[in-house]
């Protein structure tokens, strides 16, 4: 290897335990979540508790991994039951997202591939559209 | 005190439980903080570093030690002799060993990679969690990573339904 260390024991102490912390702080998890491939990893990151959904809401955070991955959006569409999506929303009335597919294409966000074939239509079909976004995330 | 062994300049890191390590320059310059320290001239004595214990410093210099001849300027023994590829193949198999630790040791060589700044540590390091968050169900992340599900039983109910396609 051609590298070699040397260790030393001063005064007879045992190693001292660390400052333990089996938890990581707020700063080091951002590091970590840094590395995750794409924003599908960190939903399931935010759902998994309080502190890593903290981490992963913040603003500061989410820029820094847009940043990092500007090429990974989900597609997808939310839907809001009963035309809840008026504010206040009733309390567990939430829009719930479905994503478009797993890994969507590289031209999912081009306007001229816009397609609304999943929604149903014919006798019978009650929907309208509510409002469109545009998060990079 | 950066002294000379064998023709190699080297230098003293001092973990505050008392132990001292003497590392060729190379190896400590792994870490861009200490890197830092050494080009600005504040490395004369020894190096105390703060926060990291005997035990994980020691696993730290064992990784840079490691892998050192293939990014530092000492490499080229080992290049010149041994293919990039089955260095690279031989260094993989090494990290794989290396980071099977349990759960507090990886935590506490997390911290040292972040507070040392040594990129390739916080990779290899943070590679266990990422794993697991991508290919595992929510009960599954929360048991391999031993982290606390804190959600109220109503916001666990909200948090299934509305992300539920993120785990399917």
């Amino acid at each position: 290897m051609g590298v070699r260390s040397r260790r030393r024991r001063k005064n007879g102490r045992r190693d001292a335990s660390p400052a333990a912390t089996h938890r990581l702080p707020d700063e080091l998890i951002e590091l970590v979540f840094l590395r995750l491939p794409s924003s599908l990893q960190l939903v399931r990151a935010a759902c998994t508790c309080k502190q890593w959904r903290r981490v992963v809401a913040d603003g500061g955070f989410l820029r820094r991994f847009c940043s990092l991955h500007p090429h990974a959006p989900v597609v997808g569409r939310y839907r809001v039951e009963d035309r809840t999506y008026a504010f206040p929303r009733p309390p567990g009335c939430n829009p719930v997202f479905f994503p478009s597919s797993p890994s969507p294409p590289a031209d999912a966000l081009d306007a001229r591939h816009f397609s609304l074939d999943f929604l149903t239509d014919g006798a019978g079909a009650d929907w309208e559209l509510a409002d469109s976004r545009n998060f990079h995330c | 005190m950066a002294t000379r062994e064998a023709g190699k300049k080297m230098i003293m890191l001092k973990s505050p439980d008392g132990m001292e390590f003497e590392v060729e320059e190379a190896v400590a310059m792994e870490s861009q903080t200490i890197r830092k320290m050494i080009e600005d001239d504040c490395a004369d004595t020894a190096i105390l570093i703060p926060n990291i214990n005997s035990k994980i410093l020691s696993r730290v210099i064992e990784y840079c030690n490691k892998h050192v001849p293939t990014t530092g300027a000492t490499g080229a023994a080992a290049s010149d002799t041994v293919a990039p590829a089955a260095l690279a193949e031989d260094l993989k198999i090494w990290d794989a060993e290396f980071i099977k630790v349990n759960r507090a040791t990886r935590f506490d060589l997390i911290q040292a990679a972040s507070y040392l700044n040594i990129k390739g540590l916080l990779d290899l390091t943070s590679q266990t969690t990422i794993d697991t968050i991508s290919d595992n169900s929510l009960e599954e992340i929360r048991s391999f990573l031993s982290t606390k599900n804190d959600y109220l039983p109503e916001e666990e109910q909200t948090i299934r339904r509305e992300n539920q396609w993120a785990f399917q």
